[in-house]
């Protein structure tokens, strides 16, 4: 495997396990909101990424398309189509990546005139449907996991949120087994103006996303460049009205603790459409 | 002619009865106050507003954010089925505190109980803990037969039938 390919599959697997949550929710990491019962939730989502270092400069653009479904009021399922468009120094290659679907369940929920204090479990599981064999990977020909457990406050003024998700890989196309990862996030936001419904909407967030991955497995050895942790600094911000939502947000890394020789994230950022019908 | 004369007298007993006396076709629940626990932001509001504009009766919803409630104005010609409200919140994902209600029918008396009959002959609300004064002025209703207006809270019993604390009673014009 060369080397573009094993830097693809790293950045690659920094947007299977992104939030692409529910509006109002922290824009990379997970909150525990869901939809109402029978409501669909529609999005169209653009995340990006620059990494440079190491030789390399890699430039990665996802487009993800989701359907939320709210199964119950506290249980919702999430079906998530990335498509792919990477770039790197010497190659390019786009399509449709690995599908993933997603639930959530809202277990413990505590209610007050203006304020919603709840908590959620996530499980989710990563489809091989990328094609695996191009130079630059659009999937990683894995089956993949990930659970993860989210906690909110929110009120008419400010939002809390915090979550953890690990991310179990398996070994996929060309021998290759990503790292498992853990992820812990942390948001606050606040809604600089008070809301009246149907009237637009804006609450302005600041994250802390922290991500550790173990190094990649290239048939059982260990790949010595790979893995590593890093943190980030994620300003924020959703704007809504009645029934829509836009929000996005860049991430900035604070600290990069990688493993051998590896490029360096340079910005990370996400922007989104969503509709609830 | 006799035949005639007894068709105008029909027409004239339809026109009055339609007209100037109570009638339980006229009354229906006009408005539904909800007060929601949950609601902090408009987003998710949009769910509530979604489920309550499928209750049955329901013409317009009104969603105050700050006060943590939701204004349901009945449709003309039909009352607002309150006995939708509650899983329609809950499908909503947010929790029900209270249901109040403005209502107009005809008030009865079933035993020692009195009752507010809003639409056909099932419809009915049983009015609890009212105070002496507000006995007296529904029993003055039941024996005139004049339309009635109550504003109060709703809840459910485990039967399946509602009962009403009024806050306040007046009677209506025809």
């Amino acid at each position: 495997m060369n080397r573009p390919a094993v830097i693809a599959a790293a950045i690659l697997s920094v947007f299977l396990t992104s939030g692409s949550a529910l509006a109002h929710e922290p824009i990379f990491g997970l909150g525990p909101h869901t939809i109402f019962k029978g409501g669909f939730g529609l999005e169209m989502e653009l995340e990006g990424e620059k990494a440079s270092g190491a030789g390399e400069v890699e430039n990665e653009r996802v487009v993800t398309s989701e359907i939320i479904y709210g199964i119950t009021a506290n249980l919702s399922a999430t079906l998530a189509i990335p498509y792919i468009l990477e770039r790197s120094s010497t190659n390019e290659s786009s399509g449709t990546g690995d599908i993933s679907v997603r639930t959530k369940y809202r277990f413990w929920r505590r209610d007050g005139i203006g304020v919603q204090d709840s908590a959620a479990v996530i499980t989710g599981v990563k489809l091989p449907t990328g094609d695996d064999d191009k130079t630059l990977r659009l999937g990683s020909g894995s089956t993949d996991y990930l659970f993860g457990l989210a906690v909110a406050r929110e009120s008419l003024k400010w939002y809390y949120f915090g979550d953890v998700r690990y991310r179990l890989n398996t070994e996929g196309g060309g021998g290759l087994r990503a790292g498992n990862a853990f992820f812990a996030d942390l948001a606050i936001g606040v809604r600089p103006r008070k809301t009246v419904y149907l009237r637009p909407d804006l609450v302005v967030i600041a994250e802390l996303n922290f991500e550790s991955r173990d190094r990649k497995e290239l048939f059982g050895v260990d790949a010595a460049d790979s893995g590593g942790t890093r943190l980030f600094l994620s300003p924020s911000f959703f704007y809504t009205y009645r029934n829509w939502a836009l929000k996005g947000g860049i991430q900035f890394p604070v600290d990069q603790d990688l493993n051998g020789n590896q490029p360096e994230s340079d910005y990370r950022f996400s922007l989104a459409v969503e509709t609830h019908l | 002619m006799i035949r005639k004369r007894w068709l105008l007298v029909f027409s004239i007993v339809i026109f009055l009865t339609g007209t100037f006396l109570p009638q339980a076709a006229h009354s229906r629940i006009l408005e539904v106050t909800v007060t929601v626990e949950g609601l902090a932001c408009p987003f998710c509001a949009y769910g509530i507003e979604k489920k309550l504009k499928r209750v049955e009766g329901v013409k317009s919803i009104d969603v105050q954010m700050e006060k943590g409630v939701v204004i349901i104005t009945g449709k003309d010609d039909r009352s607002v089925n309150i006995g939708q409200v509650p899983g329609a919140v809950k499908d909503s994902g947010f929790s029900l505190k209270q249901m109040k209600v403005r209502v107009t029918g005809i008030a009865r008396k079933d035993g020692e109980k009195f009752l507010l009959q809003y639409g056909g002959p099932e419809e009915l609300l049983t009015l609890g803990d009212m105070k002496t004064e507000q006995k007296k002025q529904f029993s003055e209703y039941i024996e005139t037969g004049k339309a009635v207006e109550v504003q109060g809270i709703v809840q459910d019993q485990p039967e399946g039938s509602w009962t009403l604390y009024p806050e306040s009673l007046k009677g209506i014009s025809p």
